[in-house]
């Protein structure tokens, strides 16, 4: 389908109200889209404009049904709101998924996105997506949201789009630790708190659970920085930046600050501050796949999928096994990373060629992003998610940290003290100052008079609000490059020919369209999931076998039930030739179907 | 399942001569094992006898919605240290499940000595996650099921249980087939033609047989009865090492409602230090080996580090001692080795049958090494009984005939290679074998060529295959220079027959479909014969495991306080001083527990009065690590008290439970 016009005329109300022919027919809308229990969802507070024209920017929905600014976060009353409005205005597109609950009961939901009328989603190949597993990384959920919206309004649109999802679908789950999100939204906190689930943890191994987390000294609801002044302390304010940044002191020096972390107290009496805050554990360190004990891996709990959230979206994986391609995001770091977390975790040799080749391209897409092996390039993870959907599910995975400070200025951030200073400089000159708490004094109960002050929870991991459509753009441009990528099986050719003596000879060609295979080596190798199968109905078979040479009539046999023709992987952009020798003639049906490659059909005659 | 085949066996063995036309039912080993229904009734009488000692909880269900017990033993305090026992992870161990009944029904009927034993603490058993475990043999065709029902399809070919076991000479019993192969794995002797070990390749053996288990290859893929057994294997779907995409380890570790329910009640119940488990993993009969430990650091950060497989040096003698305990208690302190799964009968394996997992694999993905490996905690493993330990029974039995027969030495240097009788002393000759309903019942060792069933079977090519326990010293010549596995076997398998016929059957012709013109025979053991005891043996073993059962609360950490002072100083100061002691043997916390960053340091707590002011350091805090037999420890503060009021200074362990003491000024208290 060509591509609607970019010229749209608005009269009020923004794009959605456009379409309606009065506030009766808004309000009827609106009572359709946005659910009873829920506040009007911040994609239909517009803001109106006067009478006059606007031309849209290219690879963006002419006209949508939902508008969303995407310079903002989304709590998980609003994900869940904005998901909501998604699904009921595009129907026969979008389908509700529920995989489960949180541990403090929040919804744990998604879209499955697909054209209905060519197939349901768990008969397509399938890209599983979610984000935000890290409650602090709340960008990551926008992605997917900013994904859903996008396939959605730009099917009918945007050929490529519309291929996609006639082709193959998507389960888009925002978020996948709903507390830490919403904890994080909600609660004081700063970029690097609420990372992990809320079940009250014995951290520091003292009998009492999350009885000492930092504390929001100053009340304004960041959890900032604590700094002493101390004649033998080891910083003192940067020359540059004298209001905002310290520095460490040479060696030879003496300082006039000391740095005391978090703000909080020492709540337990115990002497350590903040020591045993909420949680306090990785719901990124509780998958099966290489997974290793808190002794081993920081964070990992008592047992994989031992938490509810992940267990949820690990059930739903399980019963999709139509997932050929997985996507997580997090933050922060602008890297592509892929597989093993671990030196000595298996990832075979042809994925890996065709992972790297992905990461490759991603890196074309995203400025500054790096494509990355993560225990190599990284650190070492054990029981991570995506590299759960490879190891155990076979499907190609990835896993992206959104967000790098290079594009702060469009150049690779120095280290140390000067990358300290280009952030504030970016927040002097870009942000207009905004960005930054100034340090004011604070009676602690422990240590004295004290500064409180540092960045705010929305600085450092995520993009400003000017740079975050951008950055959700080109990572969604990413997982649809790696959708696209998935493998589909079609009946490219099927011929029938006398084999004498009452014998036919069906020759079929079995194509696969995308650039992975219908199975990943190490699926192959490990009986993850079926082999392909390619069957005959209404003849009867006697032999059946696969060439070994599409050019030449040499043969791999099958020895038992040759109707339905085993065949273990079909590469990328490849074909493969089977052989069914059959007995008599009439009308024969010829079907392929591969679990993560979808199937196709072909009627002939036989003889 | 070519149903067809089984019928017309079942007819033609039905019309030989000698054959009832209403065949009775037969007999196999295990059936007299407890059914579900009988394992609730007795749980409910012992707790309902027990006068409120006993207690019996729900941990979860299983997939059929049917209830997981565990019985509570004791107070249930959390604050008191307790001991959990484990048993019926795997279906064919039904002895353990046995034993774990037993040791409930021993302390339900004295309430008094229990509460002796436990001493305020608790003993938590868990006596089956698989509470239908012994259908397999009470159900016909009797056959050995591992599994909780699961998916199946263990051949990967998209159906599922297409090929399953038939019962080739209709005898209601699944068991082998041995196709004569000389590309098979397996070779017999000629003295012992019955018994089949593997071929040694590297020495130059050839094999003699392929062995598969009794059926056809109903889906025609050159595989037999490949989709038997196709669950998951409850007692390896642990997180320890677990074996991705093995046969019937589960999806992913964990992957069942039994193995959640167990965990989660572990995780529940922090105060539980101590396991037993009664499966196939075993560091009691086999201790873990001195050679082979680990020394990592057991601090610093979490990242960085790497899998550790085997046990901190630091722990590894408490578990040799406990095994050396153990082997006293069930009277094997004087076996020469052996004792375990594996060298002989259980190390012969029918293709694609599931195996009788040895120690080490039977970790893999074991709960007992994840509950050490992984949480940190005592946890000790047996199988209870195997082959080894029968064997090593009519050892002792053996020589203390001869002792007390005045025998001499000499005659008792061979005992294991000479093929020992079933005595009555120390075996259990005198309890299953004349149980069971089979017409053959009446078979004995001294009668080598009855068969062993009922009579109604083909002539077997292979009658001698059972040697006697009388056997001729033209047979005890030839039995010389068998390999000792043989030797080992046909000792064995006197034994067997002599106390239960109906565990092996001999092999007998059949004219199997899938190997036409071909030398195929139907025979070899009963289900489980190789795996669980008449019920007799346990009657004699289970007094020992009591006791050391019951052992594991003596040795336990128990965390007190040693003395406790306040002295005054000069200004109104005082010296809080007070020491902590470790009276149990076993340590507070494993050098695997401080590894595993999950099990607690003991800790203090000192509580003041009001006014008073602590004058450095804390009011809690972490202690050192407590090594048992009476290791102490020294905490000191110095604090300003208001009056004469004192402090309160409390311990706290999370397995050695906790002591309190109040200290006036001036005190100077020392436990007596």
């Amino acid at each position: 389908m060509m591509r609607h016009t970019a010229w749209t005329r608005h009269s009020a109300a923004g794009s959605l109200v456009a379409s309606l022919a009065s506030v009766g027919a808004f309000a009827l809308l609106a009572s359709l889209i946005i659910p009873p229990h829920s506040p009007l969802p911040p994609a239909l507070t517009g803001t109106a404009f006067a009478a006059g024209m606007t031309v849209n920017g290219l690879g963006a929905p002419s006209n949508p049904k939902i508008t969303e600014p995407w310079n903002r976060f989304h709590d998980v009353d609003a994900t869940v709101a904005l998901l909501q409005s998604l699904e009921r205005a595009h129907p026969g597109l979008a389908e509700w998924i529920d995989l489960g609950r949180s541990y403090e009961d929040r919804p744990i939901v998604g879209l499955a996105i697909t054209n209905e009328a060519t197939g349901k989603a768990s008969e397509k190949p399938a890209m599983y997506i979610d984000g935000n597993i890290h409650g602090n990384e709340v960008q990551a959920a926008e992605v997917v949201l900013y994904t859903a919206w996008y396939l959605l309004e730009t099917y009918g649109e945007i050929d490529r789009i519309t291929k996609l999802l006639d082709e193959k679908a998507f389960y888009l789950v925002p978020t996948v630790n709903p507390d830490g999100r919403d904890h994080w939204f909600h609660d004081p906190s700063n970029p690097h708190l609420s990372r992990g689930g809320r079940i009250p943890t014995d951290n520091d191994l003292d009998g009492r659970f999350d009885e000492d987390g930092p504390d929001d000294l100053d009340g304004d609801g960041q959890i900032t920085h604590m700094r002493i002044r101390d004649p033998w302390g080891r910083h003192e304010p940067d020359p540059e930046f004298p209001d905002e940044l310290t520095q460490e002191v040479l060696r030879d020096e003496k300082g006039t600050y000391r740095l005391l972390g978090w703000e909080g107290y020492d709540n337990d009496g115990d002497g350590e501050v903040d020591e045993d805050g909420p949680g306090g554990y990785d719901p990124n360190r509780d998958w099966p796949w290489q997974w290793q004990p808190m002794s081993i891996q920081g964070g990992a709990r008592d047992y994989p999928f031992s938490l509810p959230s992940t267990r949820a979206v690990g059930d739903f994986a399980k019963s999709h096994p139509n997932i050929a391609g997985a996507q997580s995001f997090h933050n922060a770091g602008g890297m592509i990373l892929r597989g093993p977390g671990q030196e000595s975790g298996p990832v075979a040799r042809e994925d890996e060629e065709i992972l790297a080749y992905i990461g490759r391209r991603g890196e074309e897409m995203l400025p500054f992003y790096k494509s990355w092996i993560t225990w190599k390039d990284l650190y070492t993870v054990w029981g991570g998610e995506f590299e759960w959907f490879y190891g155990a599910l076979g499907a190609f995975a990835f896993t992206n940290e959104l967000w790098t400070n290079d594009n702060l200025y469009r150049r690779e951030e120095e280290e140390g003290q000067e990358g300290r200073r280009d952030r504030a400089a970016f927040r002097r000159d870009m942000l207009m100052g905004d960005g930054f708490t100034p340090w004011t004094e604070f009676d602690h109960p422990d240590y004295g008079k004290v500064e409180i002050g540092g960045s705010p929870k929305t600085f450092g991991r995520v993009p400003p609000a000017f740079l975050i459509q951008e950055e959700l753009h080109r990572n969604m441009a990413f997982t649809l490059y790696h959708a696209e990528c998935m493998p589909l099986v079609k009946i490219a050719d099927a011929t029938v020919e006398d084999a004498g003596r009452g014998l036919r000879r069906l020759v079929v060609t079995v194509e696969n369209q995308g650039v992975l295979p219908t199975r990943s080596a190490h699926d192959v190798e490990n009986g993850i999931t079926p082999p392909a199968v390619v069957s005959v109905r209404g003849a009867d078979v006697v032999a059946a076998g696969i060439r070994k040479d599409p050019y030449r009539r040499e043969m791999t046999w099958q020895e038992v039930r040759p109707e339905r023709l085993l065949v273990p992987a079909i590469p990328g952009l490849e074909r493969v030739v089977v052989e069914f020798l059959v007995l008599g003639g009439g009308n024969a049906t010829i079907e392929v179907s591969s679990t993560k490659a979808g199937s196709d059909q072909k009627s002939l005659r036989v003889g | 399942m070519r149903g067809a085949v089984g019928v017309l066996a079942g007819l033609w063995s039905a019309l030989l001569p000698g054959s009832r036309f209403r065949r009775e039912r037969a007999r196999v080993p295990g059936e007299e094992y407890p059914d579900a229904k009988t394992i609730a009734s007795r749980l409910e009488k012992a707790a309902g006898s027990s006068n409120g000692l006993v207690r019996i909880e729900t941990i979860g269900k299983n997939a059929a919605q049917q209830s997981l017990s565990v019985v509570r033993i004791g107070t249930g305090d959390p604050a008191s240290p307790a001991v959990l026992v484990v048993a019926g992870l795997d279906g064919r161990h039904l002895h353990g499940i046995e034993l774990a009944l037993r040791h409930i029904e021993a302390f339900a009927a004295d309430p008094k000595h229990a509460r002796d034993v436990l001493d305020g603490g608790t003993l938590y058993v868990v006596p089956t996650l698989l509470p239908y475990a012994s259908q397999s043999v009470t159900q016909r065709p009797a056959r050995e099921r591992a599994t909780a029902p699961g998916a199946g399809d263990l051949d990967k070919d998209m159906e599922r249980n297409e090929d399953m076991a038939d019962d080739l000479d209709g005898d209601d019993v699944l068991r082998w087939v041995r196709v004569a192969d000389s590309g098979g794995a397996y070779r017999t002797e000629e003295a012992e033609p019955g018994i089949l070990h593997p071929a040694d390749r590297n020495a130059g053996e050839s094999g003699a047989w392929r062995l598969l288990t009794e059926g056809l290859d109903d889906d025609g893929d050159r595989r037999w009865n490949e989709e038997m057994d196709g669950g998951v294997l409850l007692a390896q779907n642990f997180p320890f090492r677990y074996e991705w995409f093995a046969r019937n380890t589960g999806a992913h570790q964990v992957s069942e409602p039994e193995t959640r329910a167990l965990m989660d009640f572990v995780v529940m119940h922090p105060e539980i230090g101590i396991v037993l488990t009664y499966g196939f993993e075993d560091n009691l009969l086999q201790p873990w080996p001195e050679q082979k430990s680990s020394d990592p650091s057991l601090t610093g950060p979490g990242w960085g580090r790497k899998p550790v497989e085997a046990p901190n040096k630091n722990d590894l003698p408490i578990f040799r001692e406990f095994s050396d305990r153990y082997l006293e208690a069930v009277g094997l302190s004087d076996a020469k080795g052996g004792l375990g799964v594996g060298g002989f009968v259980t190390d012969v394996r029918a293709e694609d049958e599931l195996p009788i997992p040895a120690a080490d694999d039977a970790a893999k993905g074991g709960f007992a090494a994840s509950a050490y490996f992984h949480r940190g905690l005592v946890a000790l493993s047996t199988p209870v009984w195997t082959p080894g330990v029968q064997l090593a029974r009519l050892d002792a039995a053996e020589a203390a005939a001869k002792k007390a027969g005045g025998k001499d030495a000499k005659d008792g240097k061979n005992e294991r290679e000479d093929g020992g009788k079933g005595d009555e002393d120390g075996g259990a000759a005198d309890g299953g074998a004349g149980d069971g309903a089979d017409g053959a019942a009446n078979a004995t060792a001294d009668d080598a060529s009855a068969p062993a069933d009922s009579g109604d079977e083909a002539t077997s090519t292979a009658g001698r295959d059972a040697p006697t326990a009388d056997a001729d010293a033209d047979a005890d010549d030839a039995a010389k220079e068998l390999p000792k596995s043989v030797k080992d076997e046909a000792r064995y398998l006197a034994w067997l027959r002599e106390v239960d016929p109906a565990a092996w059957k001999d092999w007998a012709p059949f004219d199997h479909p899938d190997f036409p013109g071909r030398q195929v025979e139907v025979g070899g053991y009963a289900p489980l014969a190789r795996i669980v005891p008449p019920l007799s043996v346990l009657d004699e073993t289970f007094a020992g495991h009591q006791t050391f059962l019951e052992g594991l609360f003596a040795a336990r950490p128990e965390i007190v306080l040693l003395s406790a002072s306040l002295t005054e100083r000069e200004g109104g100061v005082y010296a809080l001083e007070f020491e902590t002691q470790n009276v149990g043997y076993v340590p507070d916390v494993l050098a695997q527990g401080v590894f595993s960053r999950i099990v607690r340091p003991t800790r203090f707590e000192i509580t003041l009065p009001k006014g008073a002011e602590m004058l450095g350091g804390t009011t809690r805090g972490p202690l050192e690590r407590l090594r048992g037999e009476g290791t102490a420890v020294r905490t000191t503060r110095l604090l300003r008290l208001p009056g004469k009021e004192g402090v309160e200074v409390t311990v706290i362990a999370q397995h050695g439970g906790s002591d309190s003491r109040r200290v006036t000024p001036g005190e100077n208290w020392r436990r007596p």
